[in-house]
């Protein structure tokens, strides 16, 4: 099969020698003449004449001097001769025998006056067109025109709500820290979720390394999409159904987002620069209790567990100013306070573009610098982007894109925010003298204190967050070159060679320095002036032959688009890091200075793969439409058994509205039309060499180097293969003015990617990095909807645009040595949910306890002190022993962290009625998936004043608000949240708040207590946008100027207690709120010129 | 037109080029493929090399010391001692402690396996190879998977028999538990066949200590024998490395233990000492349970109750004599925290101690280098063939002189008459001689808890170990003898993890009724 289309495309390049077969009469001759203007009469010097054969291929040219005269030595007389001028109308002629030619020019007067364009609008998945009435596959496109004004540092924000299916979660409001994507749900357990991005038909990834783990959600890897200046993006395109990423074979399982950037147009030269200045501040979070408070909960938690004095006395928390460190221990402050600020971004944009018959060119640069709303982070980006076609004649064409970018991103060294919340409140920033004066230096807790360590050893956020670093840089430079020649001429039919060659290089640094002043380590701690510095380096190259075909037939009903397609991409990649601790001083802070070692670590590894793809579309009398899609995939990832995977995928399109039958409707019904598809898409594992049995290098036995056998051999390691099928419908109304797009799907990924899964240990290794385990299924809908121009005319108009989405998540089958290697036993401690993945349920459920409350008194009296903890059975008697006492309610009864509750504990639901809490009292409480997602919005237009409002929404999914667990649990010295105010202290207290236990009890076990709905609603952005009247520009010799004002995260409606109801999923799926830094409110003014 | 031609016919080239489906071949660039491995003898070497360096990673050193010493009458809670540790320490073990898992001696055996089924065919490869070394090497390396297993049985009793590499995912890696019998008879002949071809010792002295020798074969089998309590096959074995005319084992002299067999190792009287260096490999476990320089009061301490009283072993009266009464080792092998009632450890973290002649008060000098391993020396061999002697009931004077050999080194006060035979007449006065003379004279080396199942299983009860252990504790050990109630409780469980991924495995009985369902 292969073999005979290579065959067929190396019969179409034997046949090219014979197409210039016209060409080898020449005789060289010169041509004089002169240049003048129709207008006035005077010569134009500058002239451009050229010699150009009849493709239109320039053979030679000249440009006329100071007196318009020129001479040109034309090759062949059978050529044209053509003279340009800016802002005249070319001229040209055949040369024949001609000697001397004159000519005159006309001035090109622009008076062009109601010309109508119907331009038939195409949709592209990287690097093959069909109409978009045409498309047969569930895909859906979005314009950048849709964010103007909208200020993003990375497009992923901007495109959040918008796509129906798409599920976009920031992963903090940390600068930088990126966005996790997921499309049509996950539909893996372990291995990568995040959607194949493909930027001008060029895959967008960066080969992580195979130590990378998914789960653990590195935030480097998901902020890839920020090395793309929104500004350059023309639109984006997501391919939803397997039908349609089949093209990526084995990549496109998670769906793809197609970025198509802007590119040069024909006209002179426009400039245009853009401002955009935007000020942040983070929503307020939790209120976390004030010094004073703290310490009289702390004396609490002390004193409830012995119910003695004695326990209480710590002298941190006595206020007597006779401890030599009372001045440190005697204040309110606000550590969230403390580190959290006003952010500010300057957004400077800037691109050049135009072009003539022959070339055209964009030239973009953009410098965004930003300050974080915690302090210590600053980013700054510098984005370049160059493209220029070359046409060397109507059949040859060059392009070159050239991008270039550069993040150096001051990250926190910590999670400050998170330090921020726990600190004692009691304690001062610095160091404070007998006076009570704040002095120049950071006061870290001694290490003397008899605090716990948890507490005592917790860094100074503030002193974290302005001495230690922990920067990335980035570069990142992809030339892509891109050749395109028209084998036949393209007026009689398409045969289209495409070449692409595309490099992508990248690096990243990361150099981490921890000072002495932020901690009270010894002075030979690791974490003493520790610095360390990881550099990464990959390049990959990717090699793209294609051949387009589209026949002309006599018979107009039919239409035939067919491409083949052979691709190479071979990348490497390469990283090592270093660590030094206990440097002399903290002015060193360069991890290659002499110091204590803690490592050295180097990785390297390379990767080819190769694919040959097939496309065809074909229409029939433009109502029958059918698409295919076949695509071999080979892969170094796989041993000999499985390195090719062949993923096809069929899809048709029936527009019924074209019928004959439906004349009668189409006043009304513009558009109907239905789509069925079906395909095969596969995911690969994150590592290279899988299949291998491989030796390394194992340091030496006394002076014995020594090697090992460190991995088994997957020889039985497949693509995970997802097969789906996807019914759409197109509706239409009132000439298309409103729009609506439906799909079903249902999508069953086999051979699912499970990471390090456990082996017995007797074979020597604990784990298997990857096998393949077992069968999931997303069903879902999609609904999006948009109108255009749906109300108002010519002055005023209203548009719409809703989509949403629900998909319905299943594990069907997993392999039963995983559910029992997988799945934990509980582990009878605070603060856990059990986590489970069980067959015919979702991947994201959560268990728990329920909580009931706290019990109001500790002994247990017959209709006078109900509330107490007794053991009931199912009609709440309580059960009693042989004397008539009652029963106590136990945790854990007859293990060996057994505990008897008392007044002022939780009360946990007794499921099965044993006088026990244990973990056959753990119960399903809820699932991470939302029921629906989507987003809405509006635009209204009047005149050249517009305003457009947009929100998205999450509903029925649960969030575990472990951030609120843990600022609630008065279980350690940690700071907690005014609500704990409101805690059980004495018996008849009625609260839901239970006492304060230091180390003690089980009063945060995880149970419903902290399983929170987590629907949201948002209004995401609303933007004000005014340009100038053309009229008052042209004085200022500008073309156009507008203004917006944009309001971000205005407001969000939820019944979430926690900051953001927006939290991505875990481990096991599960939606775990660990209070990241929460998107920030912002406001943006912007201005954009264009000359 | 011709460069467009050409263009195309190189990129036909191309796509005719990658064609092939050796272009996806790709190997590590900082790895070896098996394929491309073991094709000489140095490759074979480095397997060797690693089958001992993988012997010296901290998780097979922890668990030597924790299983062999930790539960017995030598340990007990020194400073910032790890959970798991301390929960073991108080016999409150459960399945999911992490010194139940058992994976990293199981990667040993898996480096000795690897070893055993392809070094053979490197004969063929590799002419400098010859059979001669092959063998040489093999028998190391079988003694080494041998002291692995050796180890695994005695702290689990059953566990799975693994002798062929682990290659490749599809093999069945489900592998039921092998009776301690069954093991320890592959064992017992693995280490007869590696006694044929094992050497007698190396071109230096370090290898001769760091690498298997005859004498080392030697007296893993002793020790194993002794296990099974097949005596005379013991004392055979002892007497082979006492009487070896080849070897130059020798006691070092009593003042000298300290320094010369634990601090600067590979002493004369070493038979196999595990080799740890400061830059390649740092003991770390036993710098942390015992101390160093850096940090004087390790994990572990001694029992106070045990250096004092009438259980200990120093001072001890029997019969008309007096054991130890200034004894060597009880100075050498344990400091009194200063200003506490700690006993730390000395011993590997000792350097040496200076006894100033008229205070008799003593300066301690600790180490700030690596210590090495010992897993067997010479003191031990007539020990351990004194035991087997006992319990046959033969030659008690011929007993207590083995016993004297290694008492009379450590004391050596002008007026010590060394045990008298007559002292120890019966069985059980022998059997507790020999106790606290293995006490004393192997305290801290990973040998106790060992010692103490070995007098449990000759009456099939714990309670001949439980009356040593339960000293230790405070308030008679009354509440960690009840979770010592059966033998089966002296072994440990097979950790959760292990059970979960291999449903071939059966859990001990006795952690059954109390940790699972």
């Amino acid at each position: 099969m292969k073999l005979k289309l290579v065959a067929a495309i190396l019969l179409f390049y034997l046949l090219i020698p014979f197409m210039s077969v016209g060409q080898s009469t020449r005789t060289e001759r010169v041509v004089r003449g002169t240049v003048t203007s129709a207008t006035d009469g005077q010569t134009l010097p500058g002239t451009t004449v050229i010699e150009a054969d009849d493709n239109k291929r320039i053979i030679t040219a000249t440009i006329t001097d100071i007196n318009g005269q020129y001479v040109l030595r034309i090759k062949n007389p059978a050529n044209n001769i053509a003279f340009s001028f800016v802002g005249y109308i070319t001229q040209g002629q055949k040369i024949g025998d001609q000697t001397l030619i004159n000519v005159t020019l006309k001035e090109e007067t622009q008076v062009i006056e109601g010309i109508v364009v119907t331009a038939e609008k195409k949709v592209s998945d990287g690097a093959f067109e069909i109409p978009l009435r045409e498309v047969s596959t569930a895909v859906q496109t979005i314009s950048a025109k849709e964010f103007e004004g909208i200020q993003v540092t990375s497009i992923d924000e901007a495109m959040q709500g918008r796509i129906a299916g798409l599920d976009i979660v920031a992963n903090s409001g940390d600068l930088g820290s990126g966005a996790t994507m997921t499309i049509r749900g996950t539909s893996s357990i372990n291995a990568n979720t995040q959607p194949l991005i493909v930027v001008n038909g060029i895959p967008y990834e960066i080969q992580i390394d195979p130590s990378f783990d998914f789960a653990a959600a590195n935030q480097e890897q998901y902020a890839n999409m920020l090395s793309i200046n929104p500004d350059d993006i023309e639109e984006i395109t997501v391919l939803k159904d397997a039908s349609s990423t089949a093209v990526w074979g084995s990549k496109g399982a998670n769906g793809i987002l197609v970025i198509k950037t802007k590119k040069g147009a024909t006209g002179p030269t426009r400039v245009q620069y853009s401002y955009r200045f935007t000020g942040a501040r983070q929503p307020k979070g939790m209120n976390m209790l004030n010094g004073d408070d703290y310490s009289m909960m702390i004396k609490q938690a002390y004193f409830n567990p012995q119910q003695d004095e004695n326990a209480a006395n710590v002298r941190e928390f006595l206020y007597d100013p006779t401890f030599s460190e009372y001045e440190n221990f005697n204040n309110n402050t606000d550590w969230v306070d403390e580190v959290t600020k006003t952010g500010f971004k300057h957004d400077h944009y800037l691109n050049i573009s135009g072009g003539g018959q022959r070339a055209r060119y964009r030239v973009s640069g953009g410098f965004l610098t930003q300050t974080g709303t915690v302090i210590g982070q600053m980013l700054n980006r510098i984005t370049t982007t160059a493209s220029l076609d070359y046409s060397v004649s109507d059949r040859i064409k060059f392009i070159s894109e050239l991008s270039f970018f550069f993040t150096d991103n001051n990250r926190n060294y910590d999670n400050i925010l998170g330090i921020s919340y726990r600190k004692m409140p009691n304690v001062s920033v610095y160091q404070q003298n007998l006076n009570g004066e704040n002095t120049n230096v950071y006061y870290n807790i001694s290490r003397s204190s008899s605090l716990h360590g948890s507490q005592r050893d917790l860094r100074n956020p503030v002193a974290l967050a302005n001495l230690a670093t922990n920067n990335l840089k980035n570069y990142r430079i992809r030339p892509t070159f891109r050749l395109q020649y028209d084998l036949l001429d393209p007026e009689i039919q398409t045969l289209k060679y495409n070449l692409d060659v595309s490099f992508d290089v990248n690096n990243d640094k990361v150099s981490k320095f921890l000072p002495a002043e932020v901690s009270n380590a010894p002075w030979n701690d690791g974490a003493k002036n520790f610095a360390e510095s990881f550099d990464s380096e990959s390049v990959t190259v990717l090699v793209d032959n294609g051949i387009n075909w589209q026949p002309r037939f006599q018979n107009t009903d039919h239409s035939l688009l067919l491409q083949g397609s052979f691709q190479i991409i071979t990348g490497n990649s390469a990283s090592q890091g270093i660590g030094v601790t206990n440097l002399p001083s903290g002015d060193i802070v360069d991890a290659s200075s002499y110091g204590y070692s803690t490592g050295i670590s180097t990785s390297r590894f390379e990767y080819r793969s190769n694919a040959f793809t097939f496309r065809g579309h074909y229409t029939f009398k433009d109502r029958y439409i059918l698409g295919l899609t076949f695509r071999r995939d080979g892969s170094t990832k796989f041993g000999e058994k499985y390195k090719y995977g062949n993923f096809p995928g069929i899809s048709a399109k029936w527009i019924i509205t074209d019928e004959e039958f439906m004349q009668s409707t189409k006043k009304w019904l513009s558009m109907l039309a239905i789509r069925p598809s079906w395909g095969i898409t596969g995911n690969q594992p994150g590592a290279e060499y899988l299949h291998f049995s491989r030796y390394s290098p194992y340091g030496s036995y006394m002076d014995m180097p020594a090697t090992r056998p460190t991995t088994l051999r997957l020889s039985d390691l497949r693509w995970e293969k997802s097969t789906s099928y996807n019914l759409g419908f197109d509706l239409g109304f009132f000439n298309d003015r409103l729009v609506f797009d439906l799909n079903f799907y249902n999508k069953l990924t086999e051979d699912l990617l499970f990471a390090n899964l456990g082996v017995p240990s007797s074979s020597g290794f604990s784990s298997v990095p990857y096998q393949n385990v077992g069968i999931m299924q997303n069903n879902g809908w999609e609904l999006n909807f948009t109108t255009n121009k749906a109300i108002g005319g010519k002055d005023f108009a209203v548009d719409f645009n809703f989509n949403l989405s629900n998909y319905v998540n299943k594990i069907i089958e997993l392999r039963d040595d995983i559910l029992a290697n997988y799945n934990a036993d509980y582990d009878y401690t605070n603060g856990t949910y059990l986590s489970r993945i069980q067959e015919g349920n979702s991947y994201g459920s959560i268990y728990g306890f329920r909580y009931k409350g706290v019990y109001q008194y500790n002994d247990y009296i017959p209709e006078k002190q109900e509330s107490a903890p007794v053991a009931r059975d199912e009609n709440g008697y309580v059960f009693t022993d042989e004397e008539g006492n009652p029963l106590p309610m136990y945790f854990a009864y007859g293990k060996s962290n057994e505990y008897r509750f008392r007044g002022g504990d939780a009360i946990y639901e007794d499921i099965n009625k044993d006088g026990s809490i244990d973990e056959l009292d753990i119960v399903y409480l809820g699932n991470s998936n939302p029921k629906v997602n989507g987003g809405f919005g509006s635009t209204v237009r009047y005149k050249r004043f517009s305003v457009t409002a947009f929100f998205n929404f999450r509903y029925g999914n649960k969030i575990v608000n472990m951030a609120r667990m843990n600022a609630e649990n008065m279980y350690y010295l940690n700071n907690q949240s005014i609500s704990v105010n409101w805690r059980w202290r004495k018996d008849g207290d009625v609260t839901d708040m239970p006492r304060a236990l230091y180390n003690h009890g089980y009063n945060w076990l995880g149970s419903d207590r902290y399983v929170e709905e987590g629907s949201f609603l948002r209004m995401k952005y609303l933007t004000f946008n005014y340009s100038i009247p053309k009229e008052k520009l042209l004085k200022l010799k500008m073309q156009q100027v507008s203004f917006y004002l944009t309001i971000n995260n205005l407001w969000v409606l939820t019944k979430y207690t926690g900051v953001d109801p927006e939290v991505g999923y875990g481990s096991f799926g599960v939606s775990v709120d660990n209070s990241p830094t929460p998107r920030s409110k912002d406001a943006t003014l912007g201005v954009s010129l264009t000359f | 037109m011709k460069k467009a031609f050409s263009i195309l016919s190189i990129t036909g080239f191309i796509i005719l080029a990658s064609g092939c489906s050796g272009w996806l071949d790709v190997k590590p660039e900082s790895e070896i493929v098996l394929d491309d491995f073991w094709q000489n003898e140095s490759q074979v070497n480095q397997v060797l090399s690693a089958c001992y360096r993988s012997i010296t990673e901290g998780d097979v050193m922890s668990r030597m010391l924790v299983w062999g010493e930790l539960r017995s009458d030598n340990v007990t809670y020194g400073r910032n001692m790890p959970t798991d540790m301390n929960k073991m320490l108080n016999v409150d073990i459960s399945a999911d402690n992490g010194y139940c898992h058992w994976g990293s001696f199981y990667t040993v055996i898996n480096n000795c396996n690897n070893f055993l089924h392809y070094a053979p065919g490197v004969v063929e490869l590799d002419a400098n190879f010859t059979e001669s070394k092959l063998h040489s090497m093999e028998a190391e390396v079988l003694t080494l998977r041998a002291l692995m297993y050796f180890y695994l049985v005695r702290t689990f009793g059953k566990v799975p028999w693994v002798n062929s590499p682990s290659i490749d995912d599809s093999q069945d890696y489900h592998i039921p538990q092998s009776s301690e019998d069954e093991i320890l008879d592959n064992l017992v002949s693995d280490l007869k066949t590696a006694l044929k071809y094992s050497r007698d010792s190396y071109e230096n002295n370090t290898y001769s200590k760091g690498r298997i020798t005859t004498n080392a074969v030697r007296a893993l089998l002793a020790d194993i024998y002794l296990w099974r309590e097949e005596y005379n096959k013991c004392i055979e074995i002892c007497d082979l490395i006492l009487n070896d005319s080849k070897s130059d084992l020798k006691l070092e002299t009593g003042e000298n233990v300290l320094s010369r067999v634990f601090y600067m190792g590979n002493s004369k009287e070493s038979i196999f000492e595990l080799q740890f260096d400061d830059d390649q490999m740092f003991n770390w476990v036993v710098r942390d349970y015992y101390g160093d320089v850096g940090n004087q009061a390790g994990q572990w301490s001694f029992p106070g109750v045990l250096v004092t009283g009438k259980f200990s072993p120093f001072n001890y009266i029997a019969g008309n004599g007096k054991e130890s009464s200034e004894d060597l080792r009880e100075k050498d092998f344990l400091r009194q925290e200063t200003g506490g009632d700690r006993y730390y450890v000395f011993k590997y973290a000792g350097a040496s101690r200076r006894e100033d002649a008229t205070t008799k008060v003593s300066t301690y000098y600790y180490r700030n280098v690596t210590a090495n391993w010992i897993v067997y020396r010479l003191s031990e061999i007539y020990l351990m063939k004194a035991e087997a002697m006992i319990q046959l009931e033969i030659n008690p004077r011929e007993t207590v002189e083995l016993i004297n050999t290694v008492y009379m080194r450590s004391n050596i006060e002008e007026d010590e008459q060394g045990l008298m035979a007559e002292n120890y007449t019966s069985k059980l006065k022998l059997d507790e001689l020999l106790m606290r003379e293995r006490q004393r004279e192997l305290m801290f080396e990973g040998k106790r808890w060992f010692d103490l199942m070995r007098l449990s299983r000759r009456v099939n009860s714990p309670a001949p170990l439980l009356s040593y252990v339960s000293k230790k504790f405070s308030g008679g050990g009354s509440l960690q003898s009840t979770k010592m109630s059966i033998m089966e409780a002296l072994y440990l469980p097979v950790h959760t993890n292990e059970l979960k991924a291999n449903s071939a495995l059966v859990q001990n009985e006795f952690y059954k009724v109390t940790g699972e369902e």
